[in-house]
């Protein structure tokens, strides 16, 4: 039984993060129609960037919350603004462009990979430890940073999902993913909102990253796992669904750790596939997708 | 001068491609009129109504709207000059609720009380809506639809709202509702364009009529007179 918990534990914590990603994806795909596959890069950069800082910040501040509070806003900082030089400069010309956002997509990733690894080197870049020991719940034994990411990570989905669904930014959002012409008929800038989803997306692949950076190892290379973990819970959950990211998310989390645990990781990483290939044979639209 | 010509459309011209969809088509809506464009399929009513709300872009030719220049402006600005759109085939938000959809057509609008006074218009013009508010719009039957297309239109509080083939496929209840609120409206000052194929449901509701056939208008005149008209007649009231 307390394996069952220990492994549901760990499902929420990874899918926090997937969560966190493929809601990016999903906000991107809504506004823009389009993939970015260089979405993972996003997510690398911040946790870099984060590494970087706290390493820079330690002899003034340590590495208690103040150095992370500060590293976090600067990598917060940075992948919004190359988030806006990439929308600036590709994706707001490609909209509803599948090719074209395709290419541009995967030269960044290219790109982006090629300069982080020349700028950061491919060395693990360690980020310390926020919070040490251990925490009893559930007759579980909790690492106390894992307990405060997974929190902060829930309570940032849930802010995401109240914003979408019962703000007035959310709902005009949610217009335009469904039908933009009709959106700006009622008098939405459909450019503006596009660009602040775009932002917001890109915003949350850093905040993923960096909550993921005390507990990994932080490489130029640390997004790419997430950005197909990211991508087969959208698509196995429904393109440009809201729930369905989540509930894909939660899907291949549960997955990979109970597979992985009861069986290896790599037939998890077989099970997750075979699963993408059953329902997009089923409902090709994905679970919550509208066709 | 300006509330004369509440709209006023000139030489337009617009195309797809290098096919043109439309061409040299001037019309002019007077200000608390109701106006009807009438022609058949493919004719390019559609295609006009989208220049003129900033769907398609214009090639050659001016729209303008209480004589402030309109012509290639983003759908969200042709709003706030106070046209308001029903587009064919509703194009509602369908997985959002209808209560939505209705705050949707109201997003430019600030004052939380005049919102609450539309909303409160709008149900009353259409009852039948009051239960449906929390369902998603794409749960409703197409009658129900279209109402809550109109609504959301009414929801900016236009000047001018402009209907593309608002009862097409609609059962003869529904077509009597929407006729009524666009007569009422109508009665409040809004000017209306109203799209219709069927030519004698059109030219009964409106007081000016233009014809357009393969892009161009053929014919215009008060409704009265085209009803009346042997050609009109043959050509679109299959007497
Ligand atoms: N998006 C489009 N792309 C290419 N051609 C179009 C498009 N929309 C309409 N057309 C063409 O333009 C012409 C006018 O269409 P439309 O304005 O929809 O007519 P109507 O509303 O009178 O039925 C038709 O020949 C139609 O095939
Ligand atoms: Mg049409």
């Amino acid at each position: 039984m307390q394996e069952v918990f220990q492994l549901l534990f760990t499902a929420l914590q990874i899918s926090a993060v997937y969560i966190l990603f493929s809601l990016g994806l999903t906000l991107i795909f809504g506004v823009l129609k389009v993939v970015n596959f260089a979405h993972g890069q996003l997510f690398t950069f911040g946790a870099l960037v984060l590494s970087l800082t706290m390493g820079a910040l330690a002899p003034s501040l340590g590495h208690g919350w103040a150095a992370y509070l500060v590293a976090g806003l600067a990598g917060l900082a940075a992948c919004l603004a190359v988030g806006l030089v990439i929308y600036q400069f590709g994706f707001k010309r490609l909209e509803r462009d599948m090719t074209g956002s395709f290419i541009l997509s995967a030269g960044l990733v290219l790109l982006f990979e090629g300069l982080m690894l020349e700028v950061f080197g491919g060395a693990v870049r360690p980020v310390p430890a926020l919070l040490e020991g251990n925490v009893q719940m559930l007759g579980l034994m909790v690492s106390r940073q894992r307990l405060v990411l997974l929190v902060f990570a829930v309570l940032l989905t849930a802010a995401i999902l109240t914003l979408l669904r019962y703000t007035r930014f959310g709902k005009a959002l949610r217009a335009v993913a469904i039908d933009y012409e009709a959106a700006m008929l009622q008098g939405i800038a459909y450019r503006r909102i596009a660009l602040y989803g775009f932002l917001m997306a890109c915003a949350l692949a850093a905040t993923a990253g960096m909550l993921i950076a005390p507990v990994a190892a932080v490489t130029p290379t640390l997004g790419d796992a997430y950005l197909v973990k990211g991508f087969i819970a959208v698509v196995v959950g429904g393109m440009g669904s809201i729930v369905g990211a989540v509930a894909g998310s939660l899907l291949i989390a549960l997955l990979e750790s109970f597979v992985g645990f009861y069986f290896d990781p790599s037939i998890a990483n077989l099970a997750i596939f075979v699963i993408v290939m059953v329902v997009l044979l089923v409902k090709p639209k994905g679970f919550f997708g509208n066709d | 001068m300006a509330s004369d010509h509440a709209l006023a459309v000139r030489k337009l011209s617009v195309s797809y491609g290098p096919v043109p969809a439309i061409t040299d088509v001037s019309l002019e809506v007077q200000s608390g009129s109701i106006v009807s464009l009438i022609g058949a399929n493919g004719a390019g009513k559609s295609t006009l109504i989208k220049a003129i709300t900033g769907l398609v872009k214009v090639k050659a030719g001016e729209i303008a709207y209480g004589g402030k220049p309109l012509t290639n402006r983003q759908p969200n600005i042709i709003l706030e000059h106070g046209i308001a759109l029903v587009p064919e085939g509703r194009r509602l938000f369908g997985s959002m609720t209808v209560r939505e959809n209705l705050e949707m057509g109201a997003y430019r609008i600030a004052d939380a009380k005049k919102k609450a006074d539309l909303f409160d218009a709008c149900l009353h013009y259409f009852p039948d809506l009051k239960v449906k508010l929390p369902s998603l719009a794409n749960s409703l039957s197409g009658g129900q639809q279209q109402m809550v297309a109109v609504a959301r239109a009414l929801m900016s509080a236009p000047s001018m709202l402009l209907l593309d083939e608002p009862t097409i496929g609609l059962a003869p209840a529904f077509v009597n509702v929407i006729s009524r609120v666009m007569r009422d409206i109508h009665q409040q000052g809004v000017t209306v364009l109203l799209v219709e194929q069927n030519a004698e449901v059109a030219l009964r509701v409106s007081d000016y009529s233009y014809v357009l056939e393969s892009g161009a208008v053929v014919m215009h005149g008060r409704a009265e007179d085209l009803l009346h008209d042997p050609d009109i007649k043959k050509a679109y009231l299959g007497l």
